[in-house]
């Protein structure tokens, strides 16, 4: 459509044009074929009222004098002229032949001439009339021009002279008859008045010769066959001329527009078109197009160049912006490494307790933070901490929190003093009011004595015998708001075989395509589920859950898992496994009362005696197991063999049997347990002994 | 576990360690057999003993038998408290002399 305005011009103009054109042809030629008709009627009707005043003023007599002879045949021979107007003769000769009796007696023919009508070219003043008439039929451009006699009674026209056109044949003798068919020449005739029909394109004039009383007339028909073509020619001429000028005049618009607008616009165009490619190709610089025009053209123009000022302008600063950004994002890619390398990996494993610890950084820095080390030889240090907030700001205060909480939990002496004291200074200067949720414990690995203090928290969860619970009811207010909070640890026994999760709020408010929670249950679910490795139980669950849905939060846990019972089985035993069994389970219950670890020690060996000496006889592989479970300061021992089945408690209630060899042992089991209990299951003897280890106040 | 037995004029002192059960009896026992005792005071001196089991009883028993019936007498000493609860529950410390 590169032209288009060019084109749309070109049609507009050709169309108002023809439109133009055709209206004027069409009132010319109408104008023109009436004046032509006007014309031509007016010289019929001046011809025969010329002749008839002619006829009038100089040959009256000769015409009064010629009517009334021709009357006299025509009376004498009416029915047979009336009768001879419709013949049809074979030639011009035999018509003359046939008319020439009849002008006989009007013009005697003289001696040496032919015919009797001949005589008439001798009469001087019918001459004159034809002469008269022949000048006039010329100038007027008569078809016809005649004489009649009229013959009111039977309404015929007799002709007296009638002009021979050169080279006619249809010469009308006189005395010949005519009927005149028109009824508008009938009433002229029988009012002796001058008329002049129109029939299509031939005009008949009559005008009564005045001396001759209403018998002479004259008689002119002009054949104007000749004006539609002329007509048509003078439409021709028009359309030709005008046609010519409007074009001349397009032409002359066109031109000028062309010059004026179409040029200006694809100069516009081409600059534009070359701008577009320069803001493709890297550098882009300004085009100009260059019209000077002060139209609206070069309005345009100048508002084009405003625009290229102002596209440039946006590119450069998009351009500064963008590498910018990539260096922001590559920095923060690289803080992002920094800050997941500043938390310690690998776990952590002190006496009964160990700590393994999961991170699935979101794809940007964040706040979650972990730590955890070694306070003394036994008391572990742990935290779990979620910044509120992402991005720059959070995972800044969480480095500074991380350190502060390094350096304080070494420093302070308890709990609550530290958890006091890292609040403070979190608070100090914590203008934005980033807050952070904790959750700190203390943990010592022997005893599985735990101090621990919620601060705002997602609640841990502790699974303890496959069922699990959520631990830290109360939560103290979180860290970082509240100046000189006071903050109150509380205090749990883990027991062996227990698992503690720590997580940050990216477990529970992973979300999927549906936009559900993860939620703590399917947390509970799959913590109570879990053998082994259990973070990676808990994140695969997740990941399963979300399934494609983008994560927007880090995923962060902690878990700490106490030893579970030390198990030792045993194939074959003899008694030399005592002292293997003892020197297992006094060294897992070392740092208790020892009084009470010797008295378990005690225990150990009475049943294990019991056992091989007695129990295990007959069986087809004997096998004795042992294991210890540790829950809080109480010793749970379970002792299994697959000897025949053998209640060593029922025993006692016998003197006789209480004072023999094996009764003091049984004596001792349960004088130095807290409680015993037997149990036959299927083919394995089952006896369970539970110890205080601590002293009792 | 190895026993120091040390024989000073008409006493021996026994010394043993650590735990006296099932093993380490036997093997005190054995220990005890190699050497000549006849003749002589029996002293245990439990200083460095954590406990005793039915097993260390029954040997105590045995020794005691013996040197009641050569006409000497069998005593113990530096029992800590784990020991003291065995002999009370199983009725020994009357049976025996506990310095």
């Amino acid at each position: 459509m590169r032209s288009s305005i060019r084109k749309k011009l070109l049609l507009l103009i050709a169309a108002l044009s023809l439109a133009l054109i055709a209206a004027s042809v069409l009132i010319s030629s109408k104008l023109y074929s009436d004046s032509l008709k006007r014309g031509a009627m007016l010289s019929c009707t001046e011809a025969a009222d010329s002749l008839a005043s002619s006829i009038d003023s100089e040959h009256y007599s000769f015409i009064t004098g010629y009517a009334d002879k021709v009357k006299a045949v025509y009376e004498e021979n009416r029915e047979e002229l009336e009768e001879a107007s419709g013949y049809e003769f074979e030639s011009f000769e035999k018509r003359e032949e046939y008319y020439s009796r009849f002008t006989e007696g009007i013009f005697p023919p003289r001696h040496g001439l032919g015919l009797s009508y001949e005589m008439l070219l001798f009469n001087t003043e019918y001459h004159l009339v034809l002469d008269s008439m022949d000048m006039l039929s010329y100038t007027g451009g008569m078809e016809t021009a005649s004489v009649f006699y009229y013959d009111r009674a039977n309404g015929n026209l007799v002709y007296l002279i009638d002009r021979m056109p050169e080279g006619s044949v249809r010469y009308n003798f006189p005395v010949s008859v005519k009927k005149p068919g028109d009824e508008r020449l009938k009433a002229a005739l029988d009012g002796c008045v001058s008329v002049t029909t129109e029939d299509g394109v031939d005009y008949a004039s009559l005008s009564p010769v005045p001396c001759s009383d209403g018998r002479v007339f004259v008689y002119f028909t002009k054949h104007a066959a000749e004006i539609p073509g002329s007509v048509r020619l003078f439409s021709f001429y028009t359309f030709a001329i005008l046609l010519g000028a409007t074009l001349a005049i397009g032409l002359v618009v066109l031109l000028f527009a062309d010059r004026l607008i179409v040029k200006n616009i694809k100069k516009l165009s081409a600059a534009s078109e070359r701008f577009t490619s320069e803001i493709g190709g890297g550098r882009p610089e300004k085009v100009s197009a260059d019209i000077g025009a002060g139209d609206e053209i070069g309005d345009l123009s100048n508002k084009f160049d405003l625009m290229q000022d102002s596209i440039l302008g946006y590119i450069s600063s998009l351009a500064e912006k963008t590498a910018r950004e990539e260096k922001i994002n590559a920095e923060l890619e690289l803080a992002a490494r920094i800050q997941s390398e500043a938390l310690p990996r690998g776990g952590l494993s002190a006496g009964r307790a160990s700590l393994a610890s999961f991170l699935k950084p979101a794809r940007e820095v964040g706040g979650d933070l972990y730590d955890y080390f070694m306070l003394d030889e036994s008391r572990m240090f742990f935290c779990l901490a979620d910044v509120s907030g992402k991005g720059i700001p959070a995972s800044l205060f969480m480095m500074r929190a991380k350190e502060l909480i390094k350096s304080l939990a070494v420093s302070c002496g308890s709990l609550g003093e530290f958890a006091f004291t890292l609040n403070n200074e979190l608070c100090a200067g914590n203008e934005e009011s980033i807050f952070i949720t904790a959750f700190f414990g203390v943990l010592d690995t022997a005893s599985g004595v735990m101090f621990f203090l919620r601060a705002g928290h997602e609640q841990p969860m502790l699974r303890r015998g496959g069922k699990v619970t959520a631990i830290g009811e109360e939560s103290n207010f979180v860290l970082g708001v509240f100046e000189d909070a006071e903050f109150i640890p509380d205090e749990i026994a883990l027991c062996g075989g227990d698992a503690l999760l720590l997580f940050t709020d990216g477990l529970n408010e992973g979300i999927n395509d549906r936009a559900e929670e993860f939620g703590y249950q399917r947390i509970a679910n799959t913590l109570a589920g879990a053998q082994g490795d259990i973070t990676g139980a808990l994140y695969h669950a997740l990941c399963g859950f979300c399934g494609d849905a983008e994560q927007f939060d880090d995923v962060t846990m902690l878990v700490l898992t106490m030893d579970d019972d030390l198990t030792l089985e045993i194939d074959d035993p003899d008694y030399d496994d005592i002292t293997k069994v003892t020197d297992a389970v006094l060294g897992a219950l070392y740092g208790f009362d020892p009084e009470r670890v010797s008295e378990t020690g005690i225990l150990i060996d009475e049943v294990m005696n019991n056992q091989i000496s007695y129990g295990l006889e007959g069986a087809a592989a004997p096998r004795i197991t042992v294991r210890l479970r540790l829950c809080e300061s109480e010793a749970e021992l379970v002792f299994e063999d697959n000897g025949r089945a053998f209640d060593p408690l029922s025993d006692v209630t016998d003197e006789a049997a209480a004072l023999s060899e094996g009764g003091f042992g049984i004596r001792l089991v349960k004088s130095m347990s807290d409680s015993q209990h037997y149990e036959r299951d299927g083919d394995i003897n089952r006896l369970t002994l539970k110890k205080c280890l601590q002293k009792k106040l | 576990m190895e026993a120091v037995i040390e024989k000073n004029g008409t006493t021996v002192t026994v010394v043993p360690e650590g735990r006296l059960d099932t093993v380490t009896s036997a093997a005190l026992k054995e220990q005890l057999a190699c050497c000549e005792t006849a003749g002589l005071d029996f002293v245990f001196d439990f200083e460095k003993v954590d406990y005793i089991s039915s097993a260390g009883l029954r040997l105590l028993v045995a020794v005691q038998k013996k040197t009641r019936a050569e006409g000497h007498s069998m005593s113990i000493k530096n029992i800590n408290p784990v020991v003291r609860e065995v002999f009370r529950v199983s009725g020994f410390n009357k049976a025996f002399t506990v310095l």
